[in-house]
């Protein structure tokens, strides 16, 4: 093909397009008459790739046997045009239920975490030096390996609807193994860095810190797969084993912990349950994924083959508001140990505020994906086959209106987190929260509750704007609040008014709200143009 | 030949085993307590060495900091900390009021161990006024968890050009501890510019009932009928404290062992086992019984080190073991022949 490059995501989404209104195309002519109707124009195919509309068509009619192949014998999602209410309100039950299934790991980690009460995000650590070696790490794997994840999410969805085994175990290895070598490189570097910087000669707290990097990252990049595939159990499994295993050494240490040996325990707990996904991936995900010559894939799967600069294309939006995302999630830990003095010391008060208030995000966790998926997959459809052609002004209106409902939900099922996390937990829970740790600067706490609140609320726009391709309005609110909440940080370490923790903290809170602030602009603005060729924003 | 599946299997465990053994082995942590030799002809069965520590290597804080916790209230604008051939110097800036600063070791041991630092202290400044005060403490290694503060104090109070030593038990909650003088010495004059002399100082408590304490070869003080109520494990605190001056303090040859008798195994039965001073005079001896074990029993500050075991063979021959380095609790076997210098 001269222009368009069939591992574009954009001629992909065009064939997908074409296939849903007409599943059998008999010529490129009726490819380019359906694209037409689609709303495809001269400029929209320029911007696959392709020279024109009729080049498009060509590349797009090749594609056709492929999707038709996968097509889905119960119609394709817009065919919900002939189910009933009922049915609708049904599905959407069942899809919630999926989404709480599908945040159940990260509800048991978080559990654990808070109940174990020694995790770096959520508690007070006894030895400085291990914790903020061990949390610079955490930093470090979270912000390297959000980039591969989130860009390696969104191109796999993509295969995983076409059944193409092999070209996901091809992404697998080569964007999360990307990951995990650029991430283990950073981890080394900052080794290096720390051992180097005054404190000449290895010793074993940076070396711990190099591993729990390695372990996390690991962690990571093995649960990706995991959750592209939705795999509920086996996340939960290896979780729930891992989380069941922390709660029980913990207790059975007796009044003294030895905070060297139990984090060289977490640090290899960790690594174990990061091995397990990934011997899951291999042996069980990828399946029938293996590769050809030189590790490509083999077979038909070769048509599907993208050019690197098309990968890059594409996924290079989603990398950008992974990082955008983990930075700005991330980064406040480090500006709370004085990153704008250039230093860094574990902050614990920060932490434990911190890891308390992150329980804000579990709603979104859990209603996020379904609420997605129910607007674009059933409400979408629905709205727009009950619309005529000169009534679809008043469909998208309904289509915001609902959008603007889900994002309420939402908003308000986190209110509701951080409100019990605030106000209700330390009422009635008080020695609880003192016996593990957990005792935080109300003041700290309410900052970053604010954060995790305007952060769920942005997460959710974000999403929102995603499941209908709109990748600038996620990117640029991801990096306008990592802007933000590094540029309060800088102005307000300079000013030397506020307690590095209330800097971290006030900081997170800016970037959040900017950060949500912008996402649900974006969103409410593009379901209010939203149609059926909503894959506008490629 | 390998098929595509079985290369992506064979990969990601490849990759999966390679992940967790770099893990595994970055994480590994150095031991509180050194190997240690035996000479030849001797094993050791079991280490009765909880941690040990000379104090005396060049170490960058970060290296410190994978045994000591640093902290106090001075915090670390004022307290310093680092160790050199001269031993670990712990030291507080000039300041208002009292303030501390202290290393404290990570690890935790006991209750039936005992504890050994030696004190190094400095003599205050000529003419600074006010106190300091080189303390080594055994305290309760919950306090993170229970808020309990209770501990055992064996400090050097200097003030002016005089000195003296208090042994004292600390209790309270959180920042609140009320000390109560157990013993003191005399006050000792400093002549001008000189430092204090160098004390070893042993401790052994269980944290209920007894506490013994040594500073050199003297037990200053014992008592098994106290109300000490200090939870289990412990942990040591190397520390300074002062009410305005500067002030520091060394310390050296720590170690933790355990309050027990060296069992020296593989003798015959009635055949003797000694443990010999640098002067060549015996201060552990005992007799194998039945079993061909002998049990050494060993006090206070003579609970570490390194020592000639002498095992009688005979007719009056003994064989010599020189330079064994054991520690209460340790179980050291004979192998086969014994004995590497047998003499008459």
């Amino acid at each position: 093909m001269a222009n368009g490059d069939p591992g574009d995501l954009g001629v992909h989404l065009a064939a997908a397009t074409v296939v849903e209104r007409c599943p059998h195309p008999l010529s490129e002519l009726e490819v380019a008459v359906v694209l037409e109707t689609c709303g495809y124009n001269a400029n929209r195919a320029r911007s696959t790739g392709a020279s024109d509309l009729m080049e498009l068509a060509r590349v797009v009619y090749q594609l056709v046997p492929v999707y038709a192949g996968n097509e889905d014998p119960g119609g394709p999602p817009g065919s919900a045009t002939a189910t009933s209410r009922r049915q609708l309100a049904w599905a959407t039950a069942r899809s919630f239920c999926r989404g709480l299934l599908l945040a159940t790991p990260l509800l048991i980690s978080i559990s654990t975490i808070l109940m174990a009460g020694v995790s770096f995000w959520s508690s007070s650590v006894e030895l400085p030096a291990v914790a903020g070696s061990v949390t610079l790490s955490s930093c470090l794997a979270l912000v390297f390996t959000g980039p591969f994840v989130y860009a390696f999410l969104n191109r796999g969805s993509f295969y995983l609807a076409f059944g193409d085994a092999g070209i996901l175990a091809y992404i697998t290895r080569r964007t999360l193994g990307l990951g995990m070598l650029v991430t283990s490189l950073a981890c080394l570097l900052a080794y290096v860095l720390r051992t180097a910087a005054g404190d000449a000669g290895p010793h074993a707290v940076n070396r711990l810190g190099l591993a729990s990097g390695i372990a996390i990252a690991a962690l990571q990049v093995g649960l990706a797969p995991l959750y592209l595939r939705n795999a509920v159990g086996a996340m939960t499994a290896v979780v729930g084993a891992g989380a069941g295993l922390l709660v029980w050494h913990v207790s059975h240490l007796g009044s003294f912990i030895d905070p060297v040996a139990l984090t060289v325990w977490q640090v290899r707990l960790v690594a174990v349950m990061a091995g397990s996904t990934w011997l899951l991936s291999g042996w069980w995900l990828l399946r029938g994924g293996g590769a050809g010559a030189g590790g490509k894939p083999a077979g038909r799967q070769r048509l599907w083959l993208p050019s690197g600069t098309a990968v890059a294309r594409a996924v290079a939006p989603y990398a950008v508001f992974g990082l955008g995302y983990f930075c700005l999630v991330t980064l406040p830990q480090l500006v709370a140990g004085g990153a704008w003095r250039w230093t860094y010391v574990f902050n614990g008060r920060y932490a434990i505020a911190s890891g308390m208030a992150l329980v804000a995000l579990v709603p979104v966790a859990a209603f996020g994906n379904v609420s997605v998926e129910h607007l674009t997959r059933r409400a979408l459809p629905l709205a727009l086959s009950q619309a005529r052609i000169g009534a679809v002004e008043s469909a998208r209106a309904r289509m915001r209106r609902q959008w603007r409902s889900h994002a309420a939900l939402a908003a308000t099922a986190s209110a509701a987190v951080v409100t019990t996390v605030d106000l209700v937990l330390p009422h009635f829970a008080q020695g609880w929260l003192r016996t593990h740790g957990m005792e935080a600067v109300p003041a700290l706490l309410y900052a970053c509750s604010a954060g995790y609140f305007f952060l769920s609320v942005g997460t959710f726009a974000a999403q929102s704007l995603f499941a209908v391709s709109s990748k600038a309005g996620p990117v640029r609110a991801a990096v306008a609040g990592t802007l933000a909440m590094a540029a309060f940080g800088a102005l307000a370490t300079m000013s030397g008014s506020l307690s590095w923790a209330a800097v971290a903290a006030g900081g997170f809170a800016l970037g959040s709200g900017v950060f949500a602030l912008m996402a649900v602009r974006a969103a409410d603005r593009a379901y209010g143009l939203v149609d059926l060729t909503c894959y506008r924003g490629l | 030949m390998v098929t595509p599946r079985r290369g992506l299997r064979s990969q990601v465990t490849v990759a999966a085993a390679a992940m967790l053994a770099a893990t595994y082995s970055l994480s590994a942590w150095p031991g509180p307590a050194p190997a240690r030799a035996l000479p030849g002809g001797l094993d050791r069965v079991a280490s009765g060495l909880a941690m040990a520590d000379e104090l005396t290597r060049q170490l960058t804080a970060g290296q410190l900091e994978d045994a000591y916790s640093v902290n106090g209230s001075a915090g670390p604008r004022l307290g310093w900390v680092y160790e050199d051939a001269a031993g670990l110097r712990v030291g507080i800036k000039a300041h208002r009021g009292w303030a501390g600063w202290f290393a404290e070791t990570i690890h935790a041991a006991g209750p039936r161990v005992a504890w050994h630092a030696a004190v190094l202290p400095a003599a205050l400044r000529p003419g600074a006024r006010g106190r300091g005060i080189a303390v080594f403490a055994v305290q309760t290694a919950t306090t993170q968890t229970s808020g309990i503060l209770d501990y055992i104090v064996v400090a050097a109070v200097s003030r002016g050009h005089s000195y003296r030593w208090i042994v004292g038990y600390a209790h309270g909650v959180v920042a609140g501890a009320t000390t109560d003088v157990l013993w003191t010495s005399p006050w000792h004059t400093v002549p001008t510019g000189a430092d204090l002399p160098r004390v070893a100082v042993t401790v052994i408590t269980d944290g209920r009932w007894r506490l013994a304490v040594w500073l050199g070869a003297t037990e200053v003080f014992h008592n098994c009928h106290l109300d000490l109520n200090i939870p289990a494990p412990f942990q040591a605190y190397l520390e300074v404290q002062s009410s305005g001056p500067s002030y520091s303090t060394r310390f050296e040859d720590f170690w933790v062992a355990d309050d027990a008798p060296l069992r020296i195994e593989g003798l015959l039965p009635g055949q003797s086992a000694s443990l010999l001073s640098s002067t060549g005079r015996p201060f552990a001896s005992a007799v194998a019984g039945t079993d061909g074990t002998a049990s050494l029993r060993l006090t206070g500050p003579r609970l570490a080190g390194t020592a000639t075991l002498a095992v009688g063979v005979g007719a009056g021959a003994v064989s010599i073991y020189r330079a064994v380095p054991y520690a209460g609790g340790d179980t050291i076997r004979l192998r086969g022949s014994q004995g590497t210098g047998l003499r008459g």
